[in-house]
């Protein structure tokens, strides 16, 4: 079992992914604000967060790089659909890479190993 | 191109027959249409009726042009089905018969007194008698084009026009431009090639058949406008050629999908539907209107739902097959082609299935929506309720008489939201309509498209969908909003073609960028390392601090590269900030012994902070926010902050130890030599030629070296285009004046010394023209002359010197204000002329000889 950070302020979104990560047996902490996640970072022990890629106060990469430089090494960029440019800018950044969801719970299982693979 | 009957006799006379075949050929279709009354008689007498006015027109007789106005409006015959058919048509056959009797004999010409007696009076009377509607072709687009679309369009035209080449093989290319000339009085070359020059000119004069603004323009040249119906048969065929050109290279690239090959598919067809929209509306392009419109759905569902399937992937090839296949039958219709084997029934029917085994899936293994509808649908409904503010509060703001505004990222933030919370919700229709609208605002973000009024009108149409809770009148809103995106994703499209860069609906790629966008972008990201770790760099110690600015040539290449590829992207607030912070570092590489009373961090930290996070946002696709603060502060120091000496012992020492090093590769050659003919006298044969080879490399090499060391003294003139656009930016500015400065031949090289020194006089002549020979705005606009002045720089080599020759269209400037830049010029050893011609404008030249 995995501990995620998940970031994003759309509630139907977040909730999704809660249900989708817990479904899968990982232990979800959603926040829906930047400040909230640097609080959260600091408290637990995060395997990998998630970041949405557009947030009504940030934006995913700039939110990760920040995640980052507080000590979180695990950050992918959450998306639907994501295109070229997202992934490789999000590896430039030093990201993880970009997961796409909602999608099937296959693909985000899959995805999901890899990133916690990485 | 005249063809008037008196300057051109062959070829009026040529028309003159073609003009009485056409006659008679529409008499036998009046005559047909009379006996069997059938639709595909009435469209073909309506298409004959067309081209015989259009030809008599173009041969501009002015005794046949009462006539032919008469008879040109009963190409509106769809439209008189309903009234009295058989005097309709006995008016109209007699008439025709009349036509062709007076054109039957050309020596005497067209029969007057029979067309203004029996022809005309009945045309009239007819007239008189049935109700025309006004236009019977109908716009394609429901919302007209904007003004400013038809000015950028014509002006791109007049630029393509310049740019012409002669091509003896483009007679077609020029025949329809002599069509344009005559059209809108333009001067043009008599051949031309440019595809992309010819689809400009085209879409101009297709589109201009229902602009009433270039109406107006034109009114005054009523007679010229007589060439369309050729002008558009012709680009018919030019346009599908472009089509099937572009569509052939999509086949050959679809080996290997990504998002951007569809984005290019979609974009393709999109256009190839607007385009063949254009051309006449007939019968022969309905099935090609059908395959595209077939193919657009199928690939919009693509990029929304990405490849999920091998089929897929087929699918989307067997439609770029049929458009192809399309193309090719507008030019040999009795092949046997694909297009007749495969209906677009079938290709409809493949598509939807594809297209509902996606979502049948995606239903099927999302078992989480299923189990917890509720809670979601609870949670779902409060966020739409933001959203609904946010889409309708954009919309309400965007009411009080705007055309169109601009985009706004919290917007797009919003629609991402809803296509997100919809996908999570199971509801995939409203999902797939979601996505497109945010593709479409996303699209306008990244091209810096004002939004139309209409768009933005129609976002809050989404959350009422998302609303609703009956199904069936979600179904029938869902596909009138379908309906009417459709027509926005077009006039996006039209919006894209005005950009100044894009020159024409099929060529924008082509000519705009050397790679396509998103390769461009995938480029930088790739090799834009040291910009992002840059802001740490920076907050470590001042020793580090200066070091890393003095050795850190990498930063300088990636912001060169990354202001020209976010110039080439239209990011230009990334551009001008990359281009401020390349100066900055360049600057204080030049200067590495001097640069320790600099407080570098200071002045990098907050622009470096700056550009990462601007680049994430681009990166995001979210408005990037005014920069101009952080820039003014660099160019401040660039202009200020800089010590006065700049000691140059690094560049010369460097320049001394390469000299030293190319002496000692001399030396090392000539003993390389001497073995080889030492080797060579002892005979040994196998080694020898080798070793020759490879000193002969190794020399030129070096000499290659050699000259290169030679050549670092002289610099491009290029070097100080910024400065110079600068420096007019800002005096222009000070004088509260719209001026802006042109430089040619800036590649040409000079010594640096030379560039230096003509350098302040240059200054002070481009402040002359600013203060004492362009006009402000309100005085231009009473002499008709253009709202910005123009300062156009002409660089030339000068005995071994500089010659440098400035222009303006401003007013005659005395020669005594010339007179102490002379004595300064003089007393370097350089002059300066002085003409001023009326009606153009002061003509400077400045001399410096080496």
């Amino acid at each position: 079992m995995s501990v995620f950070l998940l970031v994003n302020d759309s509630p139907t979104q977040s909730h999704y992914l809660q249900l989708l990560l817990q479904s899968l047996g990982h232990h979800v902490c959603a926040c829906n604000s930047r400040d909230l996640a640097l609080e959260r970072l600091d408290a637990l022990s995060i395997d990998l967060a998630l970041v949405a890629l557009l947030t009504s106060s940030s934006n995913g990469f700039e939110l990760g790089v920040r995640l980052r430089s507080y000590g979180c090494k695990r950050v992918a960029i959450v998306a639907k659909n994501p295109r070229d440019t997202d992934v490789q800018w999000a590896q430039a950044l030093g990201l993880l890479g970009v997961l796409d969801v909602p999608s099937s719970i296959e693909n985000t299982k899959q995805q999901l190993s890899v990133l916690l693979q990485a | 191109m005249n063809l008037s009957d008196s300057q051109d006799e062959p070829a009026s006379a040529a028309l003159q027959r073609q003009l009485y075949l056409l006659a008679e050929v529409f008499c036998v279709h009046v005559e047909k249409y009379s006996q069997q009354r059938n639709k595909h008689n009435l469209i073909a007498l309506e298409t004959k009726t067309s081209s015989l006015c259009q030809l008599a027109n173009f041969i501009d007789n002015k005794r046949l042009r009462p006539f032919c106005k008469e008879i040109e409006s009963y190409s509106a015959l769809l439209s008189i089905r309903n009234q009295d058919e058989i005097v309709v048509i006995k008016t109209l056959l007699q008439a025709g018969l009349l036509l062709c009797a007076s054109l039957r004999n050309p020596v005497r010409g067209v029969q007057e007194d029979c067309l203004a007696v029996a022809a005309f009076d009945s045309l009239r009377a007819l007239r008189g008698a049935v109700t025309l509607v006004p236009s019977i072709r109908k716009l394609a687009i429901v919302v007209p084009p904007s003004t400013d679309f038809w000015c950028c369009l014509r002006r791109k035209a007049k630029q393509a026009l310049n740019l012409m080449e002669a091509d003896d093989s483009a007679r077609i290319f020029s025949s329809v431009l002599g069509c344009f000339a005559q059209f809108s009085g333009e001067k043009i070359k008599e051949h031309a090639k440019s595809d992309n020059v010819i689809s400009t000119l085209l879409y101009i004069e297709m589109r201009s058949a229902d602009s009433a603004y270039v109406g107006s323009q034109f009114d005054s040249q009523r007679s010229t406008i007589s060439g369309r119906g050729i002008f558009v048969g012709q680009s018919r065929v030019v346009l599908l050629l472009v089509l099937q050109h572009r569509i052939l290279a999509l086949i050959a690239r679809c080996d290997t999908i990504s998002t951007h090959c569809l984005l290019d598919c979609a974009q393709t067809v999109r256009q190839a539907m607007l385009a063949i929209k254009f051309l006449e509306n007939n019968s022969a392009f309905k099935d090609f209107l059908n395959t595209l419109e077939i193919s657009r759905v199928y690939l919009r569902h693509l990029q929304c739902w990405g490849f999920q399937s091998p089929d897929a992937i087929q699918l989307l090839f067997l439609c770029l097959l049929k458009i192809e296949a399309c193309c090719r039958e507008c030019f040999e219709p009795r092949s046997k082609t694909f297009h007749k084997i495969m209906k677009p029934s079938q290709l409809k029917a493949r598509c939807d299935k594809s297209i509902h085994d996606v979502r049948y899936g995606h239903h099927q293994c999302d078992p989480i929506v299923k189990r917890h509808q509720k809670t979601l649908s609870q949670i779902f409904e409060s966020e739409l309720i933001e959203i609904d503010k946010t889409l309708r509060g954009h919309a309400g703001a965007s009411k009080f008489g705007e055309r169109r505004v601009y985009v706004d990222t919290n917007v797009y933030e919003a629609l991402c939201r809803l296509s997100a919370g919809a996908l999570c919700m199971g509801d995939l229709m409203l999902y797939e309509i979601s996505w497109w609208v945010q593709s479409l605002y996303s699209l306008a973000i990244e091209r810096r498209i004002h939004l139309r009024i209409d768009f933005v009108n129609l976002l809050p149409h989404l959350v009422d969908i998302a609303e609703d809770t009956n199904d069936e009148r979600r179904r029938l809103a869902q596909r009138r909003l379908v309906g009417l995106l459709t027509n926005v994703e077009d006039a996006t499209v039209q919006a894209r073609a005005a950009h100044p860069d894009g020159l024409s609906i099929f060529s924008e790629d082509v000519v705009v960028h050397a790679a396509p966008s998103e390769q461009l972008a995938i480029f930088l990201s790739e090799n834009i390392r040291e910009l992002i770790v840059y802001p740490e760099k920076l907050k470590g110690e001042s020793h580090q601090v200066r070091q890393l600015v003095i050795e850190n040539r990498r930063c300088i290449l990636e912001l060169n590269m990354l202001s020209a590829g976010a110039r080439a992207l239209n990011v230009d607030r990334v551009a001008a900030l990359s281009e401020a912070l390349g100066q900055v570092h360049s600057a204080l590489c030049a200067l590495p012994g001097t640069i320790n009373s600099i407080d570098l961090q200071a002045l990098l930290s907050p622009g470096h902070q700056l550009l990462r996070e601007c680049l994430n946002r681009a990166a995001a696709r979210q408005h990037i926010e005014d920069v101009r603060g952080v820039v003014a502060e660099l160019y401040q120091f660039l202009e200020t902050g800089l010590p006065v000496v700049a000691t140059k012992w690094r560049r010369r020492g460097l320049r001394q130890r390469s000299r030293q090093l190319v002496a000692q590769l001399n030396s090392s050659l000539g003993t390389l030599e001497a073995l080889t003919h030492t080797q060579a006298m002892a005979a040994i044969a196998r080694a020898q030629p080798l070793l020759g080879q490879l000193v002969a490399e190794q020399r030129s090499l070096v000499q290659q070296m050699q000259e290169e060391l030679d050549e670092s003294q002289r610099v491009r003139f290029g070097r100080v285009r910024a400065r110079l656009q600068r420096f007019v930016a800002r005096q222009a500015n000070a004088m509260n004046k719209p001026v802006c400065l042109q430089i040619r031949n800036e590649a040409l090289q000079f010594r640096r010394e030379t560039i230096a020194s003509v350098i302040v006089p240059l200054h002070e002549v481009l402040k002359m023209l600013i203060v004492h020979s362009v006009e402000e705005s309100s005085l231009r606009r009473l002499r008709s002359k253009p709202k910005e002045g123009v300062i156009s720089l002409v660089v030339h080599n000068y005995k071994g010197g500089i010659s440098l020759e400035l222009s303006d269209d401003g007013q005659e400037i005395t020669s005594a204000l010339v007179r102490p830049i002379e004595q300064q010029l003089q007393a370097m050893g350089g002059d300066i002329s002085n003409a001023y011609l009326p009606l153009q404008g002061n003509r400077l030249k400045i001399r410096l000889a080496d």
